[in-house]
């Protein structure tokens, strides 16, 4: 984990918010927007996020706002040099809320400029390579500001678009992909920084960048480190609704079957799933398996069946890609810290839950499964007048405790 | 809980038809998915799709392949969500695509034309008078015809017409095997014709038969042959016959038997036996050899011999006994001694 210079939480710098119009004016919302919202998760190809402006110039009936203007945002959290730089279209306004005589208050809604350039993009050519390589040629296709980082595949898939759009294609790939190190669970995806193509399997074996601790407000370890001690405080935490066990069931998490039906050959071929067997400890969140005792041995809690021809349907990467990814949603948290530019979603970071209970104030022992090692699944950037703070999505699919 | 997959019907051309696994597959330019730019997406870039084939058929090998052509328009249904694998389910027949001979349309840009083009007749008969090839009695009325015909010409007719129904199947180069309403059955080569049967082959003709050769005729018969004919056999031969017989001959005739030839008849045999009540010869009989007779020698004509032996008495040796009885010399000789 690096060091940072620690200031005064949740101060930041913002750089640059500026809206600019079809017409090439620009207009610049700094002192105008009351706040910011920056979305970033591993299951939306890319970042988007909301904006709410005093608007005292009539701007919204001039210039008919929500109908396709560039936003630009740019800034940091004070003392690091890792800014963000956002660069998104704005698609949707909400209709003018009063706010006095004089001024009326707007939200703006805006996605990156990525999705809209591949929703306006058909792709007619077809392609024969390493699903990466295919990536990285339909990603190279969108005129981007960002690159990509690609994680290698190590097989060969043959596409034809059928009118796909290439993030179409991307996310179509991402569910067959396999990574050259035998890793599952691919994702598409914008964080902060980039884009990404990679496998669940590999985020989980990233090390950690930060970490973050539940604390009594007001109470430092040290008070010569109470900046970090704060910076590195959860402020508010939520343990999230996730799947219900017959929700898991039917998702056929905890094990499940996979009938491929191969019409040309005639052949049928049976994959099967479960949480145990699948479970690579190289490969997760910790060392044990979420749940493992409701594993169903006979994985018969769900029955996927999967005719196909061209491509083998014997690949077992799509039913694994889903399953993995599944898996991680069995548990999931989001905590609120002060922001941090440097943080984005796909990354590893440590995290202390408090354990409720009689004893958990005074005893090491208390058994505390979840708190230890989680992925960043999506963050919620707000910028406000005062302060910058986030709402970390964590999920994990292991327990850090037992073998 | 099951979950299967998703299938999404499409429309398209079919763009190639010769799947290098001879599976009977087809390339298939899905309309509205796939784009229509070749240079784009060429066709060789277009997966295979498999077709369906017709009820109990599409097992090892047996029943029908399937008989896409490129241009086809096809339905079919993709059978993935990520819109790459495809089946192919039934082709539409366009305005302009049923078979003129089943729709009964434009017949004379058919093989109906080109067959009563090059019907054969006046085919002459061995015992006189000729017979002809009976024309098509196609006479189709849509939709009683069920038409089969190939890229490249070849037909198949299941004609139910009432009043023609026919079972047609015509070779691109004419020939061709026609059964006619009422039965009979026409069959034209138009080049040569072969028939091997590996064991015994028969056939029955109740009524009359006629057969013209404008070639030549070679018929080997390893085995024994037998004809039996009930009344006449007229045989016309224009130039010469010849026999060979390895082995005897015999010919047994119960009336009489007439041999008329023109000019000399040689009999080349050890020895000829005649068994008749007479010999009647109306020309001179010459001998090159010595004639033995064993009855009466009767002749109206000169007999000329060098030597005439009767047993015991010599033509040039014999005497007779001659009596005198008249002066001028006349008397009466006895018989030789």
């Amino acid at each position: 984990m690096a060091s940072k210079d620690y200031k005064q939480n949740g101060q930041y710098n913002l750089k640059r918010v500026e809206l600019i119009l079809p017409s090439g004016d620009s207009l610049d919302l700094k002192t105008s927007f009351l706040d910011i919202s920056l979305y970033e998760s591993l299951i939306t190809p890319t970042m988007s996020g909301s904006i709410s402006i005093i608007d005292s110039a009539n701007t919204y009936n001039s210039e008919l706002l929500g109908n396709g203007e560039e936003i630009h945002i740019d800034f940091e959290t004070a003392g690091s040099s890792n800014n963000i730089s956002y660069y998104g279209v704005v698609y949707k306004s909400s209709p003018p809320t009063r706010l006095s005589e004089h001024a009326s208050g707007i939200i703006l809604y805006f996605s990156s400029k990525e999705r809209i350039t591949s929703s306006r993009m058909i792709v007619s050519d077809a392609f024969n390579n390493q699903s990466s390589e295919i990536v990285k040629t339909l990603f190279g296709r969108i005129k981007n500001k960002k690159n990509i980082d690609i994680r290698q595949t190590k097989n060969i898939h043959k596409f034809v678009p059928a009118s796909h759009s290439p993030f179409q294609i991307i996310g179509d790939l991402a569910s067959k992909s396999i990574s050259s190190q035998n890793e599952y669970g691919y994702l598409f995806y914008e964080d902060n920084k980039q884009f990404n193509f990679k496998p669940i399997q590999y985020l989980y074996t990233q090390n950690p960048i930060t970490q973050y601790a539940y604390k009594n407000a007001g109470y430092f370890k040290d008070v010569n480190k109470k900046e970090e001690e704060s910076f590195n405080s959860i402020q508010d935490y939520e343990i999230v609704s996730v799947s219900d066990l017959l929700q898991q069931i039917d998702d056929g998490v905890l094990g499940s079957t996979s009938v491929n039906l191969n019409i040309l050959e005639k052949s049928i071929v049976t994959n099967t799933y479960d949480n145990v067997s699948a479970f690579d400890k190289n490969k997760s969140s910790g060392k044990t398996p979420n749940m493992r005792d409701l594993t169903n041995p006979n994985k018969t809690d769900i029955k996927e069946i999967e005719i196909g021809m061209n491509n083998a349907p014997s690949d077992k990467a799509r039913f694994y890609n889903i399953k993995e990814i599944l898996n991680s949603q069995r548990y999931a948290a989001k905590i609120s810290v002060f922001g941090d530019t440097s943080t984005k979603a796909g990354d590893i970071i440590i995290c202390a839950l408090p354990v409720w209970g009689t004893d958990a104030q005074n005893n090491d022992k208390v058994p505390d499964p979840y708190s230890g090692r989680c992925l960043v699944f999506g963050i919620k950037h707000t910028i406000q007048k005062t302060k910058y703070t986030q709402s970390l999505k964590l999920v994990k699919n292991a327990f850090e405790v037992g073998q | 809980m099951i979950i299967s997959n998703s299938f999404t019907p499409f429309f398209g051309f079919v763009e190639d038809v010769k799947d290098p696994e001879k599976i009977g597959r087809v390339k298939v330019r899905v309309t509205g998915y796939h784009s229509e730019n070749k240079g784009v997406l060429p066709t060789d870039d277009l997966y295979w799709f498999v077709c369906l084939v017709n009820n109990s058929e599409g097992d090892s090998g047996i029943g029908t392949n399937p008989k896409y052509n490129v241009g086809s328009l096809v339905f079919g249904y993709f059978i993935d969500n990520e819109l790459q694998n495809g089946f192919v389910a039934g082709a539409f027949n366009g305005q302009d695509d049923i078979n003129k001979l089943a729709a009964n349309t434009d017949i004379d840009s058919t093989i109906v034309k080109t067959k009563k083009d090059s019907v054969q007749s006046g085919i002459s008969k061995a015992g006189g008078g000729s017979w002809s090839e009976p024309q098509t009695p196609y006479k189709a009325v849509y939709p009683e015809n069920k038409v089969t015909e190939s890229n490249s010409g070849h037909v198949i007719e299941l004609d139910d017409t009432e009043g023609a129904e026919r079972l047609h199947v015509y070779h691109r180069a004419g020939t061709f095997y026609e059964v006619h309403p009422n039965g009979s059955q026409v069959v034209r080569i138009v080049k040569d014709g072969y028939t091997i049967i590996a064991g015994d082959g028969y056939f029955y003709i109740d009524g009359e038969s006629n057969g013209f050769i404008g070639g030549n005729h070679d018929l080997n018969i390893k085995g024994n042959s037998t004809i039996n004919i009930d009344k006449a056999n007229d045989i016309t031969i224009g130039n010469s016959q010849n026999i060979d017989i390895g082995g005897s001959q015999t010919v047994n005739i119960s009336t009489s038997q007439t041999v008329s030839v023109g000019g000399a008849v040689q009999i080349d045999a050890s020895s000829i036996s005649m068994n008749a009540g007479t010999i009647s010869l109306t020309g001179q009989l010459v001998f090159a050899g010595n004639v033995t007779h064993t009855g009466s020698l009767v002749t109206s004509g000169a007999l000329s011999a060098s030597t005439i032996d009767s047993g015991s008495t010599s033509l040039d040796q014999h005497v007779h006994n001659y009596t005198w009885t008249d002066p001028s010399g006349a008397g009466t000789t006895t018989p030789p001694v």
